[in-house]
C-alpha cells in the first residue's frame, strides 16, 4: 500500500515533469519503463552510469579534488558528499518533494563555479573569508540528491519495488562516483608532478568557472523557455 | 577552516584582488557569450545575437511540436496514388511534412477503417502490454475502462525499426482514458497495464481507425 501511495504522488509529479539535458533516456528509460519489481543490479549500474557519464558531477569533482593531495582529504570529501546526496535522493523520491528540474541544475553549474573560485582562493582574496569546504560539498551533495532525485522521478518508474530499486540506484551513484574520482584523481595526481602544474592550474580554475556559467545559463535557458523534450 | 578539508592552494600562484575579479568576470562573460551566441541557438532555437542563424546552428534545434508527428508522418493524400506507407516498415525516406501538412484538418487513408472491442482480463496486481500496429501518421480514436478499480497505464509507441526504444505518450493512474493517438513513426503503439487492485478486473479497451491488430497479446484463457 505504501508502495502505491509512493507512485501516486510521482505520477503527480511526473505528470507536470518537463524533461531535461541530463536525464537517463534512450534503451535505459524504456528498460526501467518495462521494469517492475526490485532490479537491484539494473539499478545500481545506471546509477553509477549517471554519474560517471555526467559532466556537471564530472566537473565539479575536478574542482574538489583539484588541490586535495592526501587520501585522507578526498575521503572525507567523498563522505559528506554521499551523506548530502543521499539524503535529498531518498528523501526527495519518498515523499515526492519536486524541485524543478533546471532550477537544480542550474545550481549544480554553480557549485561547479564556486569550486573554481575557491580554488583560486577567491573567498579570502575578495572577502577575507574561507567558507568551510565540508559544509560546502555537503550542501552542493544536498543540491546534487534533488537533481538525481527529479531524475528519478522522470522516468517512468513502476510502483513494484520503488524503494528498492532507489536505493539500488544511490548505491550506483555512490560506486559510479568512486570509479569517476579513482580515474580522476590518478589524472590530477599525474599532472600535479608536473612542472607546468601550478602555472596551468589559474588557467584550469578559470576554465572550471566559464564551464560552471555555461551550464548555469544553459539550465537557466531552459527554466526560462519552459523547454521540453521528447525522450 | 580546518586544514585536513581545506589545503591552502599555494598562494605564491593566486591571482590578486583585481586580477581575480578581472578572471571571475571574464569567466562571466566568455560563458554567456557562448551561451548566447552558441548554446541558445542550438538547443532552444533563439537567436539574440543572429549568430545562430549566420552559423547554422538554428538549424540543430528545429522545433520539433510534441504532439504533431514526426517526420516521415504521412501528409494528407494530395497526389493520387499516395499510400499509408510501406506496410513491411522499409524505410522508404519521406519528404518532411510542412507546416500546413501536418496542420491539415482532415488525413485521407487508404488503409482499412476498422472497429475493435477488446476485453483485457488482469490477474491481481498483474500487469500486460496492448498494442497495435500503425502506420506512421495513422489516426486511433480509443476509450479504455476498467470494470472497477484503478490500472496504470502508460500509452507509448515503438518503432518498428528500434524497438528498444519507446516513446511514452502520457501515464497515470485511472478507472479509464479515451482519446486519440496520431502515430508518430511506424511500429506498435498501445499501452502498458497494471492492476493497481488485489483482484483480477477487466479494462474493456474500444478503438477505431487505422491500424493492424496484432496477435498473443492476451494471456491465454
Amino acid at each position: 500500500m505504501k508502495t502505491r501511495i509512493t507512485t501516486r504522488l510521482s505520477l503527480l509529479l511526473l505528470s507536470a515533469l518537463p524533461l531535461l539535458a541530463h536525464g537517463i533516456g534512450g534503451k535505459d528509460a524504456a528498460f526501467v519503463r518495462q521494469s517492475t519489481g526490485a532490479q537491484i543490479v539494473p539499478f545500481i549500474y545506471l546509477g553509477a552510469k549517471h554519474m560517471v557519464t555526467g559532466y556537471d558531477h564530472l566537473l565539479f569533482l575536478v574542482g574538489v579534488i583539484f588541490f586535495l593531495y592526501k587520501l585522507k582529504d578526498v575521503a572525507t570529501y567523498v563522505t559528506c558528499f554521499a551523506i548530502g546526496h543521499s539524503v535529498t535522493l531518498l528523501a526527495g523520491v519518498l515523499s515526492g518533494i519536486h524541485v524543478n528540474p533546471f532550477l537544480v541544475d542550474a545550481l549544480i553549474g554553480l557549485s561547479v563555479v564556486y569550486k573554481g573560485f575557491d580554488n583560486l582562493d577567491g573567498f579570502r582574496t575578495l572577502f577575507g573569508f574561507q567558507p568551510n569546504a565540508r559544509i560546502g560539498v555537503l550542501v552542493f551533495g544536498l543540491i546534487h540528491g534533488f537533481g538525481l532525485a527529479t531524475k528519478l522521478q522522470e522516468l517512468d518508474l513502476s510502483p513494484k519495488g520503488l524503494v528498492p530499486n532507489m536505493i539500488s540506484f544511490n548505491v550506483g551513484v555512490e560506486l559510479g562516483q568512486l570509479i569517476a574520482l579513482t580515474v580522476i584523481l590518478f589524472l590530477m595526481t599525474r599532472w600535479r608532478k608536473t612542472s607546468g602544474f601550478l602555472r596551468h592550474a589559474v588557467t584550469a580554475n578559470v576554465l572550471l568557472m566559464i564551464a560552471g556559467f555555461i551550464l548555469m545559463g544553459y539550465q537557466l535557458a531552459g527554466y526560462a523557455f519552459n523547454f521540453k523534450r521528447i525522450v | 577552516m580546518s586544514t585536513a578539508s581545506t589545503p591552502t592552494p599555494p598562494s605564491l600562484y593566486m591571482p590578486s584582488r583585481g586580477g581575480l575579479l578581472a578572471r571571475l568576470g571574464i569567466s562571466f562573460v566568455v560563458a554567456m557569450a557562448i551561451v548566447f551566441c552558441a548554446v541558445l541557438p542550438a538547443e532552444f532555437h533563439r537567436d539574440p545575437t543572429g549568430i545562430g542563424k549566420l552559423t547554422g546552428l538554428m538549424a540543430l534545434s528545429q522545433p520539433a511540436p510534441v504532439d504533431a508527428p514526426a517526420s516521415g508522418a504521412l501528409a494528407p493524400v494530395s497526389a493520387p496514388g499516395a499510400e499509408l506507407a510501406n506496410p513491411d516498415g522499409s524505410s522508404k525516406p519521406a519528404p518532411p511534412p510542412s507546416a500546413a501538412a501536418t496542420g491539415a484538418p482532415a488525413r485521407f487513408y487508404k488503409a482499412p477503417f476498422r472497429s475493435d472491442e477488446i476485453k483485457i482480463p488482469m490477474k491481481p496486481d498483474g500487469e500486460l502490454e496492448y498494442k497495435v500496429r500503425m502506420q506512421p501518421g495513422g489516426t486511433l480514436i480509443y476509450s479504455w475502462s476498467a470494470d472497477h478499480g484503478t490500472v496504470y497505464y502508460d500509452m507509448h509507441g515503438e518503432k518498428a525499426t528500434d524497438p528498444e526504444h519507446a516513446q511514452s505518450y502520457g501515464t497515470g493512474i485511472s478507472a479509464g482514458a479515451s482519446g486519440s493517438l496520431i502515430a508518430p513513426f511506424a511500429g506498435i503503439h498501445g499501452w502498458f497495464l497494471q492492476n493497481q487492485e488485489g483482484t483480477p478486473i477487466v479494462v474493456t479497451l474500444k478503438m477505431s481507425g487505422f491500424y493492424e491488430l496484432r496477435d498473443n497479446q492476451l494471456p491465454k484463457q
